[in-house]
């Protein structure tokens, strides 16, 4: 059992290197994000399950589940809303309407 | 040395390239290394306290992964425009 929480502890840091060295050499915010999240999803539910496996205490896996449901659910929002401040700011010139702002003074006009 | 302190060493190295994206590039580029370093920091934090045996600290990483969802939505409303 504990050559099977080792090989899952091991995958899931090895998860979280590849995921940092990934985002480190992309080119632009957008390809970044997308390293984002295989540390937030893959890496806690892999130490989920070596947690029940290798721990009598089951506190620290029930833990680990919250951290997983925690950074699973907000991995989805930061990643929208980083990816669309970046769209804004690399689109729009500093103090210029956003899109929605300018089509909505066309309709009016 | 456990397995969950080993873990969390080489954890501790995968925060190096966070760190380095978080410390060059534009903003953009910054702050999804600031996300990244905050999701890598929640996790070794956890894994540290497996390691110690100390199970009620797991709690900090959790309170991090909160704080930087927080702090994320906040830093990414001002890169919008106002940063």
């Amino acid at each position: 059992m504990s050559i099977v929480v080792g090989i899952l502890v091991a995958v899931a840091v090895a998860v979280n290197l590849l995921s940092a060295v990934g985002a480190m050499v992309m080119r632009d915010p957008y390809q970044r994000l997308h390293y984002l999240a295989p540390p937030s999803s893959l890496a806690p539910s892999l130490l989920a399950v070596a947690l029940f496996l290798g721990e009598p205490d089951k506190q620290a896996g029930f833990k680990m589940l919250m951290l997983l449901v925690v950074l699973s659910a907000i991995n989805g929002v930061v990643t929208h809303a980083t990816a669309r401040a970046v769209r804004i700011r690399d689109h729009l010139p500093f103090g210029d309407q956003t899109d929605e702002e300018r089509r909505a003074q066309e309709a009016s006009s | 040395m456990n397995v969950w302190l080993v873990g969390a060493l080489v954890t501790a190295v995968a925060l190096v390239p966070a760190v380095v994206t978080t410390l060059r590039g534009r903003l953009g580029d910054r702050l999804v290394g600031l996300e990244l370093t905050a999701i890598l920091l929640s996790q070794l934090l956890f894994l540290v306290a497996v390691g110690e045996k100390r199970v009620p600290f797991v709690d900090v990483g959790l309170a991090v992964a909160l704080l930087a969802f927080g702090g994320g939505l906040v830093f990414a409303r001002f890169l919008e425009r106002w940063l």
